[in-house]
């Protein structure tokens, strides 16, 4: 894969429900291997955008282009399985499981044996079942979580509980993540640390990431490229110098007053 | 599994094995205390299906009694000899093919088969479309529409059930070898289910469907195969009711059944096997120890009792007997140590 194929392409999306438009004839390229960062203020669309990609909302109109496929329309469970996993804004965990098994959701997907096998069970189905939780005490190693493996998801602390997502994310063995304000409701410290994290597992599991926020500073620190967007429609681009300075963004997250004075 | 427990197990079955061999022996010396027992297990094998759907996966599904009664009336059709289908139907001619033949004994099992496959078929026909686009209360409405249209048919297609006056003269195969047989083996099934990989997505999607389905798991798929189960199940639990009672009418699987073992599944705790098995046996001997209420005070006022039963265990244990655990030896030896060391320091 060259240097600069597209690995998603978004081509006028556009989502409207009922008469409001959430999000209006928005376009993005995202290369192989790019971290991109999509910024705006509450309801601008953002996770809007990530459904439509993701299968969740099937767009008004609009296509998206993965990998050279177009896969506008598919339902979730398939568009997962093409390459593309996500996150979400307030955390989704299978709660009642502990991390490692939710984690071992992810991989299910991807088992050979049926239905019969894993009741009987079949050695076929007890040798993948053991290489299942090896491989999913390796993603946790990964991520740092091997401790916490058999601790029940829920009672995880917040922060923890983002990285048992993440980790469940990377399990689907995706070539694109798409994270949903990763830092939602953490403070100026756990959101650095998290940033590194994400820069981490992105050379580590060679990804290419696509990442919401609504707060500005996260997102300047690790996004070369940045994208705006507000009511629905794409403001600006850019890298972080060019966004910051940028008058429409000022507009958007702090109001006309600001620019005036 | 450790070593100790694998011999603990072992010798359960062997001691289990003994008591039904030992209780099927001896059955005409304890009439009444059998046929609890047998009724304990069938109730206990539809609640283990019925738990896997509603507790394990999450979807409300009002639809046992359907299946069960699709069981009980195939394996009547299989199992009736020849010369009862003749006395049976006898203003409406009993259809084709179960005119032609009877199975002697040996296809009991068979028998017993063909009524969970024959449900599992039923839970196709109503879980595509109902599995796909319906969940919560819809799904319930949905199931429940589905058994209540079953049993307008099993009063209408005389041909094949005699209508509402039922059929009756079944040979009456069902002991303790084959109920508890039968509940021992879809019980290991079901725990196996659980426990594994098709288990774990079965219970993410009762935990969070969008997550479910966006790690990659085919919910509806999912979904139909617990429905499946569940199905083959109560199947299997109707075929067994036929042949321990002796008669069938479709009364026998109203709505009512369904409501038993919502109790059971309820009472077990929602989700927990081992607490459905353990409910069953419960409940089928609540209710007829609590027999001598319908004759003595008003019919049906056991139900009453029962329901009062049912909200003292929702007051005192909120997730039911077992919540979503499983009995293990070990949360056995647990529980053990605990109360031994509770009545030294009581003593002391």
């Amino acid at each position: 894969m060259g240097e600069n194929e597209l690995i998603l392409s978004l081509q006028s999306l556009t989502m409207k429900f009922g008469g409001l438009v959430a999000v209006r004839d928005f376009s993005m390229d995202i290369r192989y291997g790019e971290l991109v960062g999509l910024i705006g203020p509450n309801g601008a669309g953002k996770t809007t955008i990530f459904n439509m990609i993701t299968g969740h909302y099937p767009p008004t109109e609009g296509q998206v282009i993965f990998a050279g496929r177009d896969i506008t329309g598919l339902p979730p469970w398939q568009v997962v399985r093409l390459g593309i996993a996500r996150t979400f804004q307030n955390i989704r965990l299978c709660r009642e499981m502990t991390a490692l098994e939710n984690v071992l959701i992810s991989f299910h997907p991807r088992l050979r044996s049926s239905v019969f096998a894993a009741i009987l069970p079949s050695p076929r189905y007890i040798r993948e079942e053991r290489r299942m939780r090896e491989r999913g005490m390796e993603l946790l190693s990964a991520v740092g979580l091997e401790k916490w493996a058999n601790f029940r998801a829920g009672a995880l602390p917040y922060g923890l509980q983002r990285r048992v997502e993440i980790a469940r994310a990377l399990a689907t063995q995706p070539k694109l993540l798409l994270l949903d304000e990763p830092a939602a409701g953490m403070n100026p410290q756990e959101a650095q640390d998290l940033m590194g994290f994400i820069r981490h597992i992105r050379e580590t599991f060679n990804l290419t990431v696509f990442l919401i926020e609504h707060v500005m500073q996260v997102v300047m620190g690790i996004c070369p490229r940045i994208r705006v967007i507000d009511f629905g429609v794409s403001i600006a681009e850019g890298t972080p110098e060019e966004i910051r300075n940028n008058p429409k963004v000022i507009e958007a997250y702090l109001g006309e007053e600001a620019l005036r004075a | 599994m450790t070593r100790s427990n694998r011999i603990l197990t072992f010798l359960f079955l062997l001691g289990l094995a003994l008591f039904v061999w030992w209780g099927d022996k001896h059955s005409d010396q304890f009439v009444f205390l059998w046929r609890v027992l047998n009724f304990g297990a069938i109730y206990a094998l539809a609640a283990v299906g019925y738990t896997v759907i509603n507790g394990i996966t999450g979807q409300f599904s009002l639809g046992p009694h359907g299946f069960m009664l699709l069981g009980g009336y195939l394996t009547t059709l299989f199992m009736l000899p020849m010369h009862q289908k003749k006395v049976v139907w006898l203003f409406t001619p009993l259809s084709w093919p179960f005119n032609q033949f009877t199975l002697p004994y040996s296809g009991f099992i068979l028998a017993l088969i063909a009524g969970g496959i024959l449900a599992v078929l039923a839970s196709l026909v109503v879980g595509i479309p109902a599995l796909r686009a319906l969940r919560g209360d819809y799904l319930a409405i949905a199931t429940f529409g589905f058994g209540e249209i079953l049993y307008v048919l099993a009063c209408n297609f005389m041909g094949l059930t005699n209508g509402a006056m039922g059929v009756k003269g079944i040979p009456r195969y069902t002991n303790l070898a084959w109920s508890v047989g039968a509940l021992a083996v879809l019980t290991y099934a079901a725990v196996r289910l659980k426990n594994s990989s098709y288990g774990r997505a079965l219970r993410a999607i009762r935990e969070d469907e969008l997550a479910a389905e966006s790690m990659g798991i085919n919910v509806f798929r999912h979904k139909l195969l617990a429905f499946m189960f569940s199905a083959f199940c109560a199947g299997v639990a109707g075929g067994l009711m036929a042949t321990l009672i002796g008669t069938i009418t479709p009364d026998l699987f109203r709505f009512f059944m369904t409501f038993y073992l919502l109790m059971i599944i309820v009472l077990g705790g929602l989700g927990s096997i081992s607490g459905a098995v353990v409910a069953g046996f419960i409940f089928a001997a609540i209710f007829e120890a609590l027999r001598f209420v319908d004759t003595a005070v008003v019919p049906g006022m056991r139900m009453v009792v029962f329901a009062v039963l049912l909200i003292l265990v929702m007051l005192f244990f909120r997730r039911g007997l077992f919540g979503r655990e499983e009995f293990t030896w070990d949360w056995l030896w647990h529980g053990a140590k605990r109360a031994w060391r509770w009545a030294w320091a009581k003593m002391s």
